[in-house]
């Protein structure tokens, strides 16, 4: 049996609160429809939230403590001389600053356990996969470039630059740079990994120690922190990188290793495997992930063993 | 081109500077110090501000720069001997030198929970930060944010109950 503090501890609960309902919205109103006892569950979590929301505070004078402040900053030393590679490092650096100083104005996070699709201005779509963060400054048309940044992992489906005037598409999956070039493949930066693989079109990726590198359809790219360099190797079946937008997990000889890698990833639990043995167990064939606990039986079961579903943690003997 | 860039830190202390100015003297206790706190915060970031990561959204790196502060000052504090850090993580405490009117059960309630357990309620929803942008702040693991935030709303829920008999 739930209780609201079960529910108060999900962002995505309380953002839905919190924005009267323009979030998450199709989540929580399925939620509540499965079960007619949580009608009275979120009644009350949501109460809380708001009374939460509106513990007073007093107020406080932001003008006058800036108008304190203000006196106090020293103006930036002026340059001498421009010399024309100064005044560009200038220009590039009132860039980042004046990035900086707005705060970011498109942001997309999901939650664990939860897709979302995303349209950018320019009409390319990105899938979001759970526990991810898509995000983007700015107007593109400004400085001629359509630039996101990501963290977790996404698909992207990319208009071509010709149809946006020739402005290209970079994304900033730190370390990793990519520049596309019209196109669709699957992005994921996780940790100590990044991998992109290419489904369609063409792209070229790059880190800081590694040169650019193009890639083909069917070619995944792979960039390991651990090991500081980047590997490119070539996939048969493309649904691996792309079944997971229609909710359904899909394996190909991937190692069991990989999987709880992607479990802990997309649902936030800590993963325990007792039989060491078995993360190197290679697994193929499909999953449905729309329910976690559906997801986790049926790995256990092409895996002979028991899983046992917990709040906080999934473990498998 | 210095006057646009100070616009830039004005919008962002205004933007931000009541939210950060009540989490401050939740650690510090004291209203002089908390402002002291931001300005010079912002002090510093104007100073640096060739340095500034341009790749993520302001806020959580603005609490995080701020914690990272009043740990410093609370660790100065320590060897002064006005605050005893011994034993516990955090010192938060939703500013128990203001007077609030009228004073709420909630409030009493909030009251009774452990330093770190207020710190992270009100990190989540007086500043509206995520529980993994929490993680990121207080260092703690995003596991035992959430954690402590569950404890947190059972004690205040039976709290608020209790009263509701009393």
């Amino acid at each position: 049996m739930r209780t609201p503090a079960d529910l108060l501890q999900e962002d995505r609960f309380i953002e839905w609160v919190t924005s009267e309902g323009k979030l998450h919205d199709d989540y929580w109103q399925q939620w509540i429809a499965t079960d007619p006892q949580r009608v009275q569950l979120v009644a009350e979590a949501r109460e809380l939230v708001q009374q939460l929301n509106a513990v007073p505070r007093p107020a406080v004078d932001a003008e006058a403590a800036w108008q304190d402040l203000q006196p106090q900053l020293r103006p930036i030393p002026k340059m001498r001389r421009m010399h024309w590679w100064r005044a560009a490092a200038a220009a590039a650096l009132l860039v980042l600053a004046s990035w900086w100083w707005w705060p970011v104005e498109n942001t997309y996070q999901t939650a664990y356990g939860e897709l979302q699709r995303v349209e950018l201005p320019d009409g390319t779509v990105v899938d979001l996969r759970a526990n991810s963060k898509l995000w983007w400054s700015g107007d593109w048309a400004d400085g001629g470039l359509r630039e996101v940044h990501l963290e977790g992992e996404a698909y992207f489906d990319v208009t071509s630059a010709d149809s946006q005037q020739g402005m290209a598409f970079h994304i900033h999956a730190s370390p990793l740079e990519v520049r596309v070039l019209g196109t669709e493949f699957s992005l994921s930066n996780r940790k100590d990994a990044t991998a992109l693989a290419l489904v369609e079109g063409k792209v070229a990726v790059q880190t800081e120690n590694s040169p650019e590198q193009q890639l083909v359809p069917n070619q995944r790219y792979q960039w390991s922190a651990v090991e500081g360099r980047a590997q490119v190797d070539t996939f048969t079946n493309a649904q691996t990188y792309t079944a997971w937008r229609a909710g359904v997990w899909h394996f190909e000889q991937t190692p069991f290793r990989d999987i709880v890698q992607q479990l802990e990833d997309n649902y936030g639990k800590t993963v325990i495997v007792r039989d060491q043995d078995l993360l190197d167990k290679k697994l193929t064939g499909a999953a449905p992930a729309t329910r976690l606990e559906g997801l986790v039986n049926s790995i256990a079961a092409s895996l002979g063993v028991q899983v046992s579903l917990e709040v906080e943690r999934i473990e498998f003997r | 081109m210095c006057a646009g860039k100070q616009e830039g830190l004005a919008a962002l202390f205004r933007a931000y500077y009541s939210e950060m100015y009540h989490y401050a003297l939740g650690m510090l206790n004291d209203e002089a110090s908390a402002k002291d706190a931001v300005q010079q915060l912002f002090l510093k970031l104007w100073e640096k501000h060739a340095n500034l990561p341009s790749e993520a959204p302001p806020k959580p790196y603005l609490f995080r720069a701020l914690r990272f502060a009043l740990v410093d000052e609370l660790r100065l504090r320590q060897r002064t001997k006005m605050v005893d850090l011994s034993g516990t993580a955090s010192v938060f405490a939703w500013h128990p030198s203001v007077q609030y009117e009228p004073e709420t059960k909630l409030r009493q309630a909030i009251q009774q929970l452990s330093a770190t357990q207020q710190e992270i309620i009100f990190l989540r929803f007086y500043n509206q930060l995520s529980y993994s942008e929490i993680a990121e702040i207080t260092s703690l693991q995003y596991q035992s944010v959430r954690n402590a935030a569950h404890r947190a709303i059972k004690k205040l829920r039976t709290f608020l109950k209790k009263d509701d008999f009393s």
